[in-house]
This record gives structure tokens, sequence and C-alpha cells, in this order.
């Protein structure tokens, strides 16, 4: 994946952000107009499409019953990927999940996990034999830069959602009821916002364009508390403690006005 | 006798599900469309013409045209796991064949055509629409086309010829023939057929098919009119 930028939109890039501005007009610290889509895909038992302006995603949840990990034996299991659609960019190509598609399920699966968004020892049915498998698959439909926090946005949007079938065991057996549905556990919800640093100035919500002339980015996970659930700096440039915080006080603060846009979803 | 046959969702032999085109949908490709029909949701995108690299695959007199027909994991009951199957790599193949006589490729040397079809939702009938949603997204990319693709799919449920097979009667019914036409000329692009049908059912299941392709056709120039201008009471060609 080579991303390409002509000489003369890189110094104009560079040169509006001199004058603390950036090339969609936006506010350094300004999010960009999100849109959420509940229930859209009536066979997933939880869905989501999350606009991010241009960034579109949609998120599954499948859920079936499966054998718990040994070291878990009363856990349910959450199982996070992601895909990089060819539809959605020029630059991407068919095939198994790349490098960067396993990061973003990594990191949202980190984000969903150590929140933790879903009680899995609820999703427990038989201890040691019967579990709830969910399945979140993120499909990327159009890129336009940050999809870490819009493929979070989605898995969550999707997970709070989602609505499996009561499960009774009688004599041993397994009765699946389709038409008592019920939803998942969710116990604290999380969100990811990532912040870019460019030529030393530091900015949320990365176009593409800005993704691609980054020196690094710092995604971090927060709880509805305001506590930390996850981190990941990417990017080949460094970044200082001073630069860290900074981050971080930036993600706070737009992770309260995601929290606010979660409220919005009727579950 | 016909007319009074009721098929389980309520609908007549002859009708179609609830049929949307959207094209220009997504931002970054050159060409989108977006086809839902019942529960069915399709999204289609093309790139290119654009220099295809791989030397080995590229033709000195024309583009090569290049699909893929992907279905969601969360698009049916049981989960579907992800990357391609040997169901998806024969409908990619049908479909390529199936488009490829409408555009003029000879313009284009060395170069590809990309189009991708996801399938976000299936309810039976996916690869049609994947053929519909297809001409209308290389058509939105402006690609020159000698036509307008067109496809449905007909069957026979319950010793009946009917069109547009919902999921229920794909599973359960005797018959399933989808076809795709080019409407300029009527000629067959595109057939696929499973099940049990006699000569004169088959006849009659065809003619259906031609029927249902020329109102799918119809809406498609209507949703290219909608979006490009044109006009706006003007005769269409049927």
């Amino acid at each position: 994946m080579v991303n390409i930028i002509s000489e003369v939109s890189k110094e104009k890039i560079f040169d509006l952000l001199n004058h603390e501005k950036r090339i969609d007009e936006r506010d350094f610290n300004q999010y960009r107009d999100v849109r959420i889509r509940t229930n859209y895909i009536n066979k997933a038992e939880g869905s989501a499409m999350v606009s991010l302006g241009g960034t579109t995603v949609l998120a599954g949840v499948k859920a079936q019953i499966g054998t718990p990990f040994n070291n878990s034996p009363n856990n349910g299991i959450i199982i996070t990927n992601t895909e990089l659609l060819a539809i959605a960019s020029r630059n991407f190509e068919y095939g198994p999940p790349n490098k960067f598609a396993v990061e973003i399920s990594r990191v949202v699966d980190r984000t969903i996990r150590e929140a933790p968004l879903v009680d899995l020892e609820q999703l427990c049915i038989v201890e040691g034999s019967k579990v709830w498998k969910l399945h979140i698959d993120i499909y990327i439909l159009d890129f336009d830069g940050n999809l870490m926090d819009a493929a979070c946005l989605a898995a969550v949007s999707a997970l709070m959602t989602t609505r499996i079938p009561s499960v009774k065991i009688v004599n041993d057996e397994l009765f699946v009821d389709e038409d008592h549905l019920s939803r998942l556990p969710i116990k604290n919800r999380s969100v990811l916002c990532t912040v870019v640093k460019i030529d030393d100035q530091l900015l949320v919500d990365p176009l593409f364009v800005e993704e691609t002339l980054m020196d690094a980015s710092l995604s971090i996970g927060f709880r509805e508390d305001g506590t930390l659930c996850a981190i990941q700096k990417c990017g080949l440039e460094l970044m200082s403690v001073q630069e860290v915080m900074m981050c971080m006080n930036l993600a706070f603060n737009t992770s309260r006005e995601l929290f606010s846009i979660l409220d919005t979803i009727k579950q | 006798m016909k007319e009074q046959f009721i098929r389980k969702d309520g609908r007549q032999f002859n009708s179609l599900r609830n049929l949307k085109m959207e094209i220009g949908v997504l931002n970054n490709a050159d060409g989108s469309a977006y086809i839902e029909c019942g529960n069915n949701k399709i999204l289609v995108g093309v790139y290119g013409p654009r220099e295809l690299y791989s030397k080995k695959h590229s033709k000195p007199d024309g583009a090569v045209l290049r699909c893929k027909y992907n279905m969601a994991p969360f698009s049916v009951n049981e989960r579907k796991r992800p990357g391609p199957d040997r169901r998806s790599t024969e409908i990619s193949k049908l479909i390529s064949e199936a488009i490829t006589p409408s555009i003029f490729l000879e313009k284009y040397p060395r170069s590809s055509i990309d189009i991708s079809i996801e399938v976000l939702e299936a309810e039976g009938g996916t690869r049609c629409l994947g053929i519909v949603g297809a001409s209308l997204a290389l058509a939105d990319a402006e690609i020159p086309m000698r036509d307008l693709i067109s496809a449905c799919a007909v069957g026979k449920v319950d010793n009946h010829i009917v069109i547009d097979l919902s999921e229920e009667e794909d599973q359960t019914g005797q018959a399933d023939m989808p076809v795709a036409i080019m409407p300029r000329t009527g000629d067959i692009t595109f057939l696929q057929m499973d099940g049990n049908l006699s000569v004169p059912e088959f006849e009659e299941a065809l003619q259906l098919a031609f029927d249902g392709c020329y109102f799918i056709n119809q809406m498609q120039q209507e949703t290219l009119i909608k979006k490009y201008g044109g006009e706006e009471d003007g005769e269409y060609y049927l």
C-alpha cells in the first residue's frame, strides 16, 4: 500500500498547518460529523454503519454457540476481524487481511475486551463446554482516514444493539429460543480516539491525506469513567512525553463527545 | 389460472420484490452503485480504467475486466468465513463474462477495470443484483458501454414459473434460473439453471426473465437519469 500525495498538496497542507488551519477547515481538536445507523443488517444479531466524514465502516455481529478456550472455561468468546475492502480505496487490494487490517482488529479488540464492554462470564451457557461466541466483522466500505476510531465506534454500536436468543438446558440438551431475544450484558462502554502528530502539531480525527503525511499517531481507548483501556502508537517518528500527555488530553476531551453520541443509540 | 397463484410472501408470479437503486454512493471509487431488493443489500464499486501493473495479465489490445463477488460474513444466517470460496469464485467469473460484452474494452489497452461486488446482506438473487449493480457502477464511472446489462432470476415454485425467487423459494423450489441480457439486442450474456424444467417450461421462464430484465433496465436508466439529468418526461427506450 503506497500512498502518493503530490508535492503541491503536501506544501499546501503544511502551509495551512503553520497558520493553524486544516485542509478541510476544521479546528485541530474538531471531530468530523459522526453518523450511526444501527440494525442495518437484519441477518446479523447486531450491526451498525458508521460514517465519519468520508470514512464509512459497517460492523456486523454474528453469535454462535461454541466451546470455550481451555484457559477460560466459563467465559464467552469475542473475535474481531477487519476487512479493508477493495471498494474503499484504490490502494486496497483483495486478499487475506494485511498488517493494517490486523492492527485495527487487534486494537479494537483490546479496547472492547479490556473495558470490558461485554461481561463475558454472562455469555457462558455450560461451564467448560458451551459458551456464546461473538464474531465482530468490521467492513471498511469507504476510506478517508481515521479507521481506528470509526471501526471501534461501529463495533461498539453493533454490540450495544446486539440481541442474542435465550438458551435453556433441559436434561443436558440445549434449546435455543429464537423468539426470545435479549440484549448483551453490557458492562463498560469504551471508545477509541486517535490524535496525529504532523509537523509538531497535534490533530484529532485525521483525514487520509493527514494520515499519509503524519509523523506519528496515538490511538487511545477510554472507558466511560475516563480511565484508559488501550493505547497504540503508530508511525515512524518519535513522540516526546510532553506530546503524549497533550495527546491524552485532546483524546480525553474527544472521548466525551463520542460517548454523548453513543448515548443517542437506542438499545 | 396462473394469475391466481399467490406466493408465500404474497407476491404474484410476475412481481419483483421491493427494488431500490442508487448510484454514486462511495467517495473514493470511480463509480459505485447500491442495490436493495427485499432484504438483499449489495454495494458495487468500480475502479478504472487504470494501469495494470502486472504485465503478465495485461493485454496490448484492450483492458482487462476484473470482477470480484464477495459476501460479508454477516450477510447470511450462518456466519460465512471471510475470503473467497468455490461459489464466489464461480460467480465472479460468470459475472465478469456477463458484463464484458457491454464494454468497449478495446479503448483502454494495457489497463484494467476492477469491479467489486460486496454482498452486505443476502436473501436470494444476489448474483443478478450484482450484475445490475455492476453495470450501473460502470456507467457511473463513465466507462463507455454498448448497453446496460440487466439481470433477473426466474424459477419454478410449486409447479408455477415465478420471477425473482426469495431465499425460501430458492431453497425449496424446483428450479432456479438467473438470466442476464443485453436489452438493446435481446442477446443473453449470462444463463444458469439449477433444478428441473421441461423445455416448454424453460421457454416460458425465459420469456418471464426477459420481461423482468426489461423492467429492471428501465429502472437502471431512470436511476442514471436522476443523477445525470436528461429530459424529465422524455421517452426512454424499452
